[in-house]
Order: structure tokens, then C-alpha cells, then sequence
């Protein structure tokens, strides 16, 4: 133990102004987290050192992982401690205590001090504090890894810019502009999970073995699975662990097709051939409120042909699919839409021929209103602006809400037939937006009159497989061209 | 100077790190490819991690390739060795030449030919773009001059992105700005280029540091200066014919809106006024506000953009051409103090001139070449199939800074029309928004859609119905910029509950 604080207070004398210059920034965070304006329209107010600091602070915490790793550094023949009586174990020992002393901990103290600003206990959301913590090692364990592998911080850095870009060309949609993402697909963060562990294996066996070839090598198979993982892993089987994970409770779901027709008209489709909306209803436990995402939808003709259906989030004009399936919920507990666009006529011409079998299967996340006790219990915190957008004459009512644990999507509006918050993931900054250090959920809605907000808690997912047999597609059809 | 031995090493520099200039070379042509697709003001995703990523790949291959042979210390080889400063600090400037401005300059040529147009015919806005991008490649370099280490500099670069981002005006884009970025590039580039030469020829760091020092100061006050501090630069350097300008308020124009016109607590008091004396269009930046009632108190407005800052009295001159209007927000307490007092407002405010120019009608979901503006297009979003998420997309572009653009949508077989575009500060996307590496300049406009029976309902007009958004045309009428002035105004015994705004 006096080996592991003397490396420790080494470490901590030695790179004192790094330690500083990141709990500065840490400061600055903290202070402009804690006192973000409530209820603003966020577009009115610049975002830029916020989201800023949400990519600085990370990356000067990879550095002072680095240039602590470097001081004693794990490449090379030049380790003091193995011709000295001290073996790897103080020393791994004392970079975690470094790490946790000055990247965890103030990082800990910083969120609580967040969530004491903006009115909520922070004891009663430690959960969710240690939960923030899981999410910085998610960074700080890679950053390890990467720093044990590499001859100095210059490597460190341009592994890291490399690393960077790969992410950047490679993965699309992590920072999703003013489009709702699938909760339930949860790639990225399996991706990022098999990344920290890899990196913890190779952390544990460069400061055991010194074997950097073979650490290296344990490092790039890792990036490789991580990269492989995110890439070809099936929305069926990101589902299946969703729902394996967080299992909803109640007893099983049958889906049959309802007796609704459409609420409203829609106007004339330039590119689809036909748009078809099959009414669903779920039958089962309905003490929930229950969303559903198409997971996987498949079309078979009378005569056998199978046509495989591509699961949209949005229509896509460009789109090379024949058909596109959405799942779409009339708000208010309205019924469910079996939504299909059919982008190739020729395809449309041939399936409206015919009765077809629909086989599909969809995730269903279980939710409950927590009402106005949780509200009362000031867990989610919502304030409101009679506004108008100063620099342009559109009249608005803006609402915004922070919350802990419930995140924007889940707060919605009775009273506006159930349109939900949504989450500051646009920017007009010039940096982009995904606030991932705040401990705070920070949401948003506008309207044109007073609302009142309602709390939906994620009580879990099931995957549901359903088949819709002796579908005439011409019954459903919204508008064909 | 010995060219072999610069080339010389140039050469080192080159076969050291391909790899690394392989890589911007990817983000680059990356962005490129992205850029050359884009018709929309606001970048995408990827593209606003493209442009944070590859200015740190850039600044930092400069600063490897400086490190390589480092200044600092005892370490510089060419003090012993008959090679001399001077062709160690060409090679590192032929480097990020080669290896950073030549491909970024054929990068911004390929985007400007791809969208329509022939980059020889923007050279000078080329050329600036290089000179933008050398207020990143030289500091670059300077700071590599000054450390000892990579982590230091990623440190400082950390830091300085930190100090420069924490004030409030990226959002704002207007002429004014320009003057700050020029100055500041100006001050940047300068200070990083005495850095590199005094550090390569007399290597005296301590004096270095305290240039860059006195350089990072005057950037962080020239950025930290409110915008009005600006107007009297842009004032002089564009200037404008004396005319007998004046503003003045005008009786009996309506609000408006029936709108609550307000900002959270604070009470809105909304003045009509117009510009007499020049026929064109003037758009008018607030400068300054003061109210002064009779008993000689005087009670000064803050000016800003961002509201969430809550002063006690925030001024703006707002929305439209006629009239315009004086808003003031107000904290409820101040305006109960000055009660029913009359008021004297003296303001001042930086004036663009616009001359009128000849509208050009666009068919919907066409592009076309607008004389004085560059190349407009529109295109309508459908959505999700709720009429209320389709929008009718409307998008001016060019390399040229794009003039003040009216647009009108209208629809002529039912007589409808619908304006915006015309001096909103968002009513084109004229925002940077983290797109300043793109030679193109972009600002859009999108009109909502609606059914026909909300249209038809009061309120309902602001949207255009969805039925005819396929067969609208598009009318651009540019506002051609002739200068700047200084106006002073006054407006003298009003009472501010006369106009405040119906809550």
C-alpha cells in the first residue's frame, strides 16, 4: 500500500498542472450545467460551450490517463518496478487510484452538485449517479487500454484521432438530428461495452506480461469485434437482448387486425405508389401504455413469393426499398398502425393482386404514468415561457422540463393528444449536440397553449411475434396514385 | 537559403507521417463529398463531427511535423549542423502547404463546381477561405513552437477551444461578425507568424510565450466585445453615400400580432418605426437604447441576441421592413416604476443598405441561377404523412456572400401568398453552424404545411395548404448590400404602456 500511495502522490505532483487544468474545465461544466436557463426555446440560446465541453473534457481526461499510463510507461524495457521489489500490482493499483482520485470522483462530486442545483437529491438518485459513472468508464477504461499499448502521448493522441475518424465515417447515427432513435437498439452501447472490456483485458495483461505485441494484438481483434458488432448485428437480435435485459412483466401479447380507419386525410404521396395502414390491436395486459417498433416484417403471397419489408423510421424519398414498415401509434392511446410504403409500383401492382400473410415481429416497450405523485415528488421539473421567437413573429409556448431517471420521450402531453417532449440532440451550435455528461434529462415541447406534462416510466420491453393471415391490401390503402 | 535541405526535409516530414496526412486526407475528401451533396443550411450530423475532427487532424499534423524537429530545448539539430533555421521553417510551411492548404483548396473548387457553379469565378472568396484556414494552420504551428510535449499541446488546444467557445455569439451572423472574424483572424495569424520566426531564428521561448500570451488576450477580447463595438469599423470600411436618412416613429401601426409578445416574466413593448429618406431597403442592428423619462433619469437597454440572459431591459430592432419595430423587453418592476411617464428613447443602430433588385420566379422543386444571389432551389418534405409535418423547403447558396433575400411563395391560381426571408435573423438559416471550412454560403427557409380546413381557420394563414404546395411558385427578390451607416434616432415623449404587448 505505501508503494501504490507514493506512485500515486508521484503521479499527482508530476502532472499537477494537467490535474488542474481538467478539474478546471470540470468547473466550468459544472457551473455551466448547473445554471443552464429553464425553459427556454434551446434554439434561441448558443449551445456552443456546452456541447463544447462535453467533447474537451473527455478528451483532456483520455490525456491525463495518457500522460499518467506514460509515466511509468508499460512499452519499451524501461520499467523500474520489474528490477525493483515492487511488481505490477501497486502500480496498476495506483493509475486506477489516479483515475478514480481525479477523472471519477470529481466527476461524482460534480453531477451531485448538478443535481442539487437543479433542485433534486442527489441521495435519492444515486443510482443514477453511479449509473453516470458506468458511463465514463466507458471512456476512461478504452483510454487505458490505448494508453498502455502506445510509446508516448503523441501515439496516444493520433490513435485517437484515428480511432475518432473510423467512428466518425463508419457510424452514421449516434448523434441523431431531429430524429427519434429506436431505445431498444442498443448496438452502440453493446459496441462500447465489448471496447471497455477488451481494453480492461488489455490494461490488466500489458501491466502483467508486458507483452505489448500480443496486447496490441488483444486491442485491434477488440476494435475489430466492437466495429463488427455495431455493423452486422440483426435488429432481431438487438431486440431479443433489449427484452432479455429489461423484460416487461405481464403475460404474453397476441396482435390481430382492429376496426379503425385513419384520423386523418393525407395528402398526395409524390413517391410512393401506395401507402397501406393496417389497424393492429394488442391484445394482453393492458394496464400499460404500450409503444411499438417494428422489429422485422415479412409479406407472403398466396402463391408462396416472400417479400422481405425494410423497417423505417422516416419515408425516405431516395430510398432503394420496395416497401418501407413503420409501427405507428395514435397518440392519446389511440390504436396502432401497421404503416406500409410501397416506394416500387411494380411490387405495389403485384401484392394488391392478391390476399397476402403479414408475419412481423415488433418490440413493445411497456410504460406506466407515474401521475401527479411523482410530479409532487418534484422528479420532473418543468417550466414555462410565454414566448415568442423575439427575432420572428411565430407565437409560441415554450416548455421545458429537466428530469433524472425519465427522459424527454417519455414525458407527454394529455391534452395534446399525447405528443411527448423531445431531447436537445439538434444544434445550432457550431458542435454537435449530445450533452452525455449531464446528469440531467433535459427536455422540451412548444406549443400554442398552457399543457400540462405527464411521466411515462420504462417498466420493459417484449418482443412480440405476430401473423396477420388473409390480408386484402386494397383495404387499407390511405391514397394510391 | 539551401532549397535542397528544405526539400530535404520536407521530404522526411512526409514519408514520416503519410499515414496521418492519408487519414485528412480521407476526413477531407469525406467532407467534400458531403459538402457537394448538401442543399440544406444546416450540415448533418457527420459533418458537424467532420468539422470539429479535421481541424484537429490538421493542427495536429502540423505540430507532429513540428516536433519532429523540435525548437524547444537543446534538441534543434540545424544550430550544429550547416543547415541554418531558415530551411527547417520552409519545410515545415511547404508541409502544411502541400499537405493541408492545396488539398483544402482543391477540395472547396471541387464543392463549388459540383454545386453548379465555376470556382474561377470565386477566386477571392478561395483565397479566403485559405486565409481562414490559415488562422488554424499557423497558431498551429506557433504553439507547436512552445511545448514540449504532444499532450501539452492537445492540452492548450483543449483549453483554447474552451475559452473561445464559451461566449455567446456563434449564433449571431451578421455583418458585424464579419468585422470580429476578419480582426481576429488578422490578430491570430500575425501574432502565430511572428511566434514561428522569432522562435525558429532566435529560439528566445519565455519571449515567445508572452506574445502568444498578449495575442491569446486580444483574441479573447476581441471575441468577448459585444457586436455593437464592431459597427463603427464596419461603419467605415463600407460606408455609404450621405443621405438624409432618418427614423422615426409611426402612428398608429398595428402590432404585429395579437401574440403575446413576451419573454418568460418579462413585459414586451413593441414600437413601430420606419427608415425615411433611402428607397431601398435598410435593415437596421440595435447598437444602443437609452430611455430617458422627465425627471432626467436614464435608464440604458442591454442589446443581445440571447434572451436567456435576462437583463432587466433587453433592446432590438425587429422583423420586417414596414415598419419596424423598437422591442424592448422589460422587467415587470422597471416598467411599473417608470409607470405612465412619458419616456425620451434615443437609440442608435448600425443601418445596411439594400438596393432593390429584380425578382426572379422559381418553379417549386426546381433549381435555378438567381442574378445576385447564386443558385436557389426549393423542395418539399413530406414527412410522415401528417400534413402538419410537410414543409415547402425553399435554399439560396453561393460562394459570394449571399445579399438580404426576400422570398415569396404564391400560388396563382388561388391568389394565396406567403412571405418570410426578409430581415429575421432566422429567417434564412444564416447561422455558421460549425460550416466555416465549406466555401459555400447556404441560408434556407422552410414554410409549413397544413390542411385546408386549418388554413381556413384564423391563424391558419401563416401555413400553405398541403394541396398546393406541389403547385406554388417561388419568387427571390435580392436586397443588394450598398453599405453601412450609423443612424442616431429619437423618439421622444412616449409612454411604454402604450405599447406594451397583450400578455
Amino acid at each position: 500500500m505505501r508503494l501504490v500511495l507514493q506512485i500515486f502522490r508521484k503521479d499527482t505532483e508530476r502532472l499537477r498542472g494537467a490535474i488542474l487544468l481538467t478539474l478546471a474545465l470540470l468547473a466550468y461544466w459544472t457551473f455551466r450545467d448547473a445554471t443552464l436557463p429553464w425553459g427556454t426555446d434551446p434554439r434561441l440560446y448558443d449551445a456552443g460551450p456546452d456541447n463544447w465541453l462535453n467533447l474537451a473534457l473527455p478528451l483532456a481526461w483520455a490525456v491525463l490517463i495518457a500522460l499518467a499510463i506514460q509515466e511509468d510507461s508499460l512499452v519499451g524495457d524501461r520499467q523500474f518496478w520489474v528490477a525493483l521489489p515492487c511488481g505490477w500490482k501497486p502500480l496498476i493499483a495506483a493509475k486506477a487510484m489516479f483515475v478514480a482520485a481525479f477523472i471519477h470522483l470529481p466527476y461524482f462530486i460534480a453531477t451531485a452538485i448538478i443535481l442539487g442545483a437543479r433542485g433534486f437529491n442527489p441521495t435519492a438518485h444515486l443510482p443514477h449517479l453511479l449509473w453516470k459513472q458506468a458511463v465514463l468508464l466507458a471512456l476512461t477504461i478504452p483510454a487505458l487500454g490505448a494508453a498502455t499499448l502506445v510509446r508516448n502521448v503523441a501515439h496516444f493522441l493520433l490513435l485517437a484521432i484515428a480511432l475518432a475518424s473510423a467512428v466518425v465515417l463508419r457510424v452514421r447515427d449516434f448523434n441523431l438530428i431531429e430524429l427519434r432513435g429506436w431505445v431498444w437498439d442498443i448496438r452502440w452501447e453493446l459496441a462500447l461495452i465489448v471496447v471497455a472490456l477488451g481494453a480492461a483485458a488489455v490494461v490488466i495483461f500489458q501491466f502483467i506480461r508486458r507483452s505489448t505485441r500480443i496486447s496490441r494484438t488483444i486491442g485491434v481483434l477488440t476494435a475489430i469485434a466492437a466495429a463488427c458488432l455495431y455493423s452486422w448485428l440483426p435488429r432481431n437480435a438487438t431486440a431479443a437482448v433489449s427484452a432479455a435485459f429489461s423484460r416487461a412483466p405481464g403475460g404474453d401479447v397476441t396482435v390481430r387486425v382492429g376496426s379503425e380507419t385513419p384520423r386523418f386525410s393525407f395528402g398526395t404521396w409524390r413517391y410512393n405508389a401506395a401507402t397501406v395502414r393496417i389497424p393492429l390491436v394488442l391484445d394482453g395486459d393492458e394496464s400499460f401504455e404500450r409503444q411499438a417498433d417494428q422489429v422485422s416484417l415479412e409479406i407472403v403471397t398466396a402463391d408462396g413469393n416472400r417479400y422481405n419489408v425494410t423497417p423505417a423510421r422516416d419515408i425516405n424519398p431516395a430510398t432503394r426499398e420496395a416497401v418501407a414498415a413503420t409501427l405507428y401509434k395514435t397518440p392519446a392511446g389511440g390504436a396502432t398502425w401497421e404503416v406500409l410504403d410501397f416506394v416500387h409500383a411494380d411490387v405495389w401492382n403485384r401484392l394488391r393482386q392478391g390476399r397476402v400473410t403479414l408475419r412481423g415481429r415488433m418490440i413493445v416497450e411497456y410504460e406506466q404514468a407515474v401521475g401527479r405523485a411523482m410530479l409532487q415528488a418534484e422528479e420532473i421539473h418543468c417550466a414555462g415561457n410565454a414566448a415568442s421567437r423575439f427575432t420572428r413573429l411565430v407565437p409560441i409556448v415554450s416548455l421545458g422540463c429537466d428530469s433524472v431517471e425519465i427522459g424527454g420521450r417519455n414525458i407527454r402531453f394529455s391534452d395534446r393528444a399525447g405528443a411527448s417532449l423531445q431531447e436537445r440532440r439538434v444544434s445550432l451550435s457550431h458542435f454537435p449536440a449530445d450533452p452525455w455528461l449531464s446528469p440531467i434529462h433535459r427536455s422540451y415541447a412548444f406549443f400554442t397553449s398552457d399543457v400540462s406534462p405527464v411521466g411515462y416510466a420504462s417498466r420493459g420491453f417484449r418482443v412480440v411475434d405476430y401473423e396477420l393471415p388473409n390480408i386484402d391490401l386494397n383495404q387499407f390503402v390511405v391514397e394510391a396514385r | 537559403m539551401n532549397r535542397r535541405l528544405a526539400w530535404h526535409i520536407f521530404r522526411k516530414d512526409t514519408r514520416r507521417w503519410w499515414w496521418m496526412i492519408a487519414l485528412t486526407l480521407a476526413l477531407l475528401g469525406r467532407l467534400t463529398w458531403l459538402d457537394a451533396g448538401r442543399h440544406y443550411a444546416v450540415t448533418g450530423s457527420e459533418e458537424g463531427w467532420l468539422y470539429l475532427l479535421l481541424p484537429l487532424a490538421w493542427s495536429f499534423l502540423v505540430a507532429l511535423t513540428v516536433m519532429d524537429d523540435p525548437v524547444l530545448g537543446e534538441a534543434p539539430f540545424w544550430m550544429t549542423v550547416p543547415c541554418g533555421w531558415r530551411p527547417v521553417l520552409a519545410a515545415k510551411a511547404m508541409f502544411a502547404a502541400i499537405a493541408i492548404h492545396l488539398p483544402y483548396l482543391v477540395a472547396c473548387a471541387v464543392i463549388v463546381q459540383a454545386r453548379g457553379l465555376s470556382p474561377f469565378d470565386c477566386l477571392p472568396e478561395l483565397f479566403y477561405k485559405q486565409v481562414a484556414l490559415a488562422a488554424l494552420t499557423v497558431p498551429s504551428l506557433a504553439i507547436a513552437c512552445l511545448v514540449r510535449s504532444a499532450a501539452h499541446f492537445m492540452m492548450i488546444v483543449a483549453v483554447l477551444g474552451t475559452v473561445l467557445a464559451a461566449p455567446s455569439i456563434l449564433p449571431d451572423r451578421s455583418v458585424s461578425q464579419d468585422v470580429r472574424i476578419a480582426v481576429l483572424m488578422l490578430v491570430v495569424v500575425v501574432a502565430g507568424a511572428v511566434i514561428v520566426r522569432r522562435q525558429y531564428r532566435l529560439r528566445l521561448t519565455p519571449q515567445a510565450r508572452w506574445i502568444g500570451a498578449a495575442a491569446l488576450a486580444a483574441a479573447v477580447v476581441i471575441w468577448w466585445l459585444p457586436r455593437e463595438s464592431f459597427y463603427g469599423l464596419r461603419a467605415a470600411v463600407s460606408s455609404t453615400a450621405e443621405e438624409s436618412l432618418s427614423v422615426r416613429y409611426v402612428s398608429g401601426a398595428r402590432p404585429p400580432s395579437r401574440a403575446p409578445f413576451s419573454y418568460g416574466d418579462r413585459r414586451g413593448i413593441w414600437i413601430p418605426i420606419e427608415v425615411a429618406g433611402y428607397r431601398g431597403q435598410v435593415e437596421l442592428d440595435q447598437a444602443s437604447v437609452v430611455l430617458t423619462d422627465a425627471g432626467g433619469h436614464s435608464y440604458k437597454a442591454a442589446v443581445r441576441l440571447d434572451l436567456t440572459d435576462m437583463d432587466s431591459m433587453v433592446a432590438q430592432i425587429c422583423c420586417g421592413v414596414h415598419p419596424q419595430w423598437q422591442s424592448i423587453l422589460i422587467e415587470p418592476d422597471l416598467l411599473r416604476r417608470i409607470g405612465d411617464e412619458t419616456v425620451t428613447l434615443r437609440g442608435v443602430a448600425l443601418a445596411e443598405f439594400h438596393r432593390n433588385s429584380d425578382t426572379t420566379w422559381i418553379p417549386v422543386e426546381r433549381g435555378q441561377v438567381v442574378p445576385d444571389v447564386g443558385r436557389c432551389s426549393s423542395d418539399i418534405q413530406w414527412g410522415d404523412g401528417n400534413p402538419n409535418n410537410a414543409k415547402l423547403h425553399v435554399e439560396c447558396e453561393s460562394p459570394h456572400r449571399l445579399p438580404l433575400v426576400d422570398v415569396t411563395v404564391a400560388h396563382p391560381g388561388k391568389n394565396r401568398e406567403w412571405h418570410d426571408g426578409v430581415t429575421g435573423e432566422d429567417a434564412f438559416v444564416s447561422y455558421l453552424r460549425g460550416s466555416w471550412l465549406s466555401p459555400m454560403q447556404r441560408r434556407d427557409t422552410y414554410y409549413s404545411a397544413t390542411n385546408e380546413e386549418a388554413f381556413s381557420r384564423p391563424g391558419g394563414k401563416w401555413s400553405i395548404p398541403i394541396d398546393d404546395l406541389s403547385s406554388v411558385r417561388i419568387a427571390i427578390t435580392p436586397g443588394i448590400p450598398e453599405g453601412n451607416r450609423i443612424v442616431r434616432y429619437e423618439i421622444p415623449n412616449i409612454r411604454l404602456r402604450d405599447f406594451e404587448a397583450p400578455r
